[in-house]
């Protein structure tokens, strides 16, 4: 157990030092790579839960799916991703390592389908490291460029079951972060200073995001083969974040605002389904779209963003929840996603398309541990572009904790 | 519960380590120093633009700048055209054992150590008792001609030399009249000081002579005071090592040619060393976008070489600083100058100013400048450069090369 232990520490370790890189160049555009991520869960469902609700379950895409929580559960998790980027120069290999969410989830009145969520969430990740040599009137120079930072969520959630099988939902969101891009430029000729400065745009505001569940549709519309089908939207309506645009000048340790006005996180929409083929299966499949291609920043059009759109499906498998073997209360997950990504570089869009699949453990009277694995490629190496591969993993753990419920005792 | 937490624990454990295996499996081979691999995605915009400017002297001066010697290597007196320097040498700390010794002899002596003019040409000079200190900052030598007896007794001692020095000799000057040393040595004890050292002022025309100070390198050189006495009966030698000195200089009272050179000049500039008079330089620099990196900036100064002065002690270097816009001066940066010459045959002088420049984008200091010479407390060389007025091929010029975006 001891050396377990310590394996585990020394290797958290040496991940949290890896957790600086590079990372794919794309993610110099807009706010950086945009990350969905819903859950664990959802995770290994090709990105998928927007229509999943449960009483075990915490849907972190669509805030009417915490209306059927039966407990209180803290989840939190944790993501590498490894990235090969090739060009048609060459290739490089690049690991970050980071949080993927912290969220907990409090049912206030079960009957109700009243609960309350907090949660923190990163929203985009900007990371790279390149190197270029260039010459310009004469002046031969090495440009070095560190990008870094993103946005990140912090939201407070609550979900409402209007009927049995109609949840909604509301989210209050404070979207937050600075995005860095640190320039350094060496001059070969000794008699020219070298180059250092910090390029950064500081992000805040307030937003919203709404959401419905549906379930049971067949029912509605007297429709059997539908009965297990469940629907699901959100909503986020476009928001204007307070922006700033700074200059840092480590030479001089000089800072000056360069430019200060709003930029626009878009408006995004989302519709899911899923359905439940037996007590076994479940099938899911999400569609969001964001329009980035009016996105403006300080009233101007964001360069090189167009429309996104992700598709995503999964199928989950729990062999029997009711058996007392480990593995067949264990959830086997699998999907797949396609997702026509914001960047438009150099006149080509920017697709990512992925396969996706983990595992669910569950952990007796406590609650369970996800693993989820993603594989995925984006771009091509034509028109000057990159071709990412990210492998990715995550753990995710979430615990039940039983808060301000009553329960009758015997 | 005991048990589920050691199973939650268990759990925690077994799949991090599997989650680790993997990832030291994908790990090796990860960089993470930047490479060229993605730099054609970045937008050209994001690479810093180069550009350069060049900026002429809007306007320039020459200005009187206080200087204390005090603590210099060497001290000077003499006269040559149109310059004058009277010093100041003091013998401090005389010992308290010779106070009632009987002085039969005393001698002062120095070592050349510079000189400016006609080196051939006699030095002369002759020697007054000051009656108040004289290390203060504010001292000049317009203010002791013109209220001598606030500094020093009118009448003159009978210590003076004259004669032609060469450039390492030492000189011993008797002090025939050994009273002043007698009441140096009475005094050391009294609470009313007598010792304010000796001022000794030129009488010839033709060179200025630098003699090493108690702040030489070479203990050797210092200037010394010997005082042959008696003492009970028996005859003995003190040499007294301790002294201060410094040297006030100013054109001559009545050398209009150094005004008209210094001061009415509207073409040219001056860095005149030794009494010191300093150029200034004035620059537009509204042209230069804030923000931007000054990646290199040098100034060139273009020498007018039969206004300006030098000798074979010559520290042919120019200093450049900021001037505030009070015309004080704060030294956030100084400069030194290199030499080249020009296609035309000019020397021009090239400081390198970047520093300042990018000071003054940012408006933290008016786009002003000092030049000095680097030997401006020791010599008396003169510095002439063409001014704002020149032709654009002579007129001081800021060469900037900055980037931004």
């Amino acid at each position: 157990m001891k050396k377990t232990s310590l394996l585990w520490i020394i290797g958290f370790f040496l991940l949290s030092q890896n957790s600086f890189a590079g990372g794919s160049s794309y993610s110099r555009y807009g706010k950086g790579d945009i990350l969905y991520f819903g859950g664990s869960r959802a995770y290994a469902l090709g990105g998928c839960g927007i229509a999943t609700i449960g009483n075990n379950y915490l849907n972190q895409f669509n805030p009417a799916g915490l209306s059927r929580l039966l407990i209180t559960q803290f989840s939190g998790s944790f993501e590498n991703s490894t990235i090969s980027s090739s060009t048609q120069n060459g290739s490089s290999k690049y690991n970050t390592f980071g949080i993927q969410s912290f969220f907990i989830a409090i049912p206030i009145s079960i009957e109700d389908g009243i609960a309350l969520s907090l949660e923190y969430t990163p929203y985009s990740q900007v990371a790279y490291a390149i190197r270029s040599t260039s010459e310009q009137a004469g002046y031969l120079r090495t440009n070095t460029f560190y990008g870094n930072g993103g946005l990140a969520t912090l939201a407070a959630g609550l979900s409402l079951s209007i009927t049995n099988d109609i949840h909604i939902g509301a989210k209050v969101v404070y979207d937050f972060g600075r995005t860095e891009q640190y320039i350094k430029t060496d001059f070969t000729n000794s008699d020219i200073l070298d180059t250092e400065i910090e390029h950064s745009y500081g992000y805040h505001g307030f937003g919203s995001s709404f959401g419905i569940i549906v379930e049971r549709i067949g029912k509605h519309l007297n429709i059997k083969w539908l009965e297990p089908l469940t629907l699901g939207l959100t909503f986020s309506p476009p928001l204007s974040l307070s922006t700033d645009y700074q200059a840092y000048y480590p030479t001089y340790d000089t800072t000056i605002t360069l430019q200060s006005g709003y930029s626009d996180l878009p408006l995004s929409f989302g519709a899911g389904m899923s359905y439940n083929l037996n007590k076994s299966y479940i099938l899911v499949s999400d569609i969001q779209a964001q329009q980035w291609d009016r996105a403006k920043i300080f009233g101007q059009p964001e360069a090189s963003l167009r429309n996104s759109i992700r598709f995503g499906i999964g199928c989950e498998r729990v062999p029997n929840r009711q058996e007392t073997s480990f593995w067949k209360r264990s959830s086997y997950r699998v999907g797949a996603y396609y997702h026509s990504t914001y960047y438009d570089i150099n006149g080509k869009g920017i697709d990512e398309l992925g396969v996706t699949a983990g595992i669910g453990f569950p952990i007796r009277m406590l609650g369970k541990l996800d693993l989820g694995f993603q594989y995925s490629t984006r771009g091509v190496t034509d028109q000057n572009l990159q071709k990412d591969s990210f492998y990715r993993i995550s753990l995710g753990l979430t615990v039940n904790e039983r808060w301000f419920l009553k329960f009758e005792e015997d | 519960m005991k048990t589920t937490i050691n199973h939650l624990y268990s759990s925690i454990l077994f799949f991090s380590s599997i989650l680790l295996l993997i990832l030291f499996v994908i790990l090796p081979g990860c960089v993470d120093a930047p490479n060229p691999i993605g730099a054609e995605i970045l937008p050209e915009t994001d690479l810093l633009l180069l550009k350069q400017d060049t900026l002429y002297a809007t306007s320039h001066e020459t200005r009187f700048f206080f200087s204390n010697n005090s603590s210099l290597d060497k001290f000077c007196v003499g006269k040559f055209q149109s310059y004058e320097t009277w010093g100041l040498l003091g013998f401090f700390g005389l010992p308290d054992s010779l106070t009632n010794v009987r002085v039969l002899n005393a001698s002062i002596r120095l070592k050349a150590a510079y000189h400016f003019g006609d080196s051939a040409s006699n030095i002369s000079f002759r020697a007054y008792r000051m009656v108040t200190s004289w290390v203060g900052d504010s001292l000049t030598l317009d203010s002791l001609r013109n209220f001598q007896s606030n500094y020093y007794d009118a009448t003159p001692l009978q210590l003076s030399y004259s004669g032609a020095i060469g450039d390492t000799d030492y000189i011993t000057i008797d002090i025939p009249d050994t009273s002043i040393v007698r009441q140096w040595l009475a005094t050391v004890n009294d609470s009313t000081q007598y010792n304010y050292g000796l001022l000794l002022e030129p009488t010839n025309s033709s060179v200025i002579m630098g003699f090493a100070s108690y702040y030489t390198l070479d203990t050797a050189s210092m200037p010394t005071l010997t005082i042959e006495y008696e003492k009970d009966g028996e005859v003995q030698t003190y040499v007294h090592y301790y002294s201060l000195s410094r040297f006030l200089s100013s054109p001559t009272p009545t050398s209009a040619s150094f005004s008209t050179i210094i001061k009415d000049s509207s073409e040219f500039f001056y860095a005149q060393n030794g009494i010191p008079y300093r150029g200034t330089l004035t620059f537009d620099v509204s042209s230069i976008p804030n923000p931007s990196n000054i990646n290199s900036g040098f100034l060139y100064l273009t020498l007018e070489p039969t206004r300006s002065l030098s000798n074979n002690y010559m520290h042919d270097s120019v200093m450049v600083t900021q001037l505030n816009s009070d015309g004080t001066l704060s030294y956030p940066w100084i400069s030194l100058s290199s030499v080249t010459t020009d296609s035309l045959g000019n020397r021009v002088y090239k400081i390198d100013i970047k520093k300042g420049i990018a000071y003054w984008i940012r408006k933290y200091y008016p786009a002003q400048i000092v030049i000095f010479g680097y030997g401006e407390s020791s010599s008396f060389d003169r510095f002439a450069f063409y001014g704002s007025q020149a032709s654009i091929n002579l007129k001081p010029r800021l060469e900037i090369l900055y980037s931004t975006r």
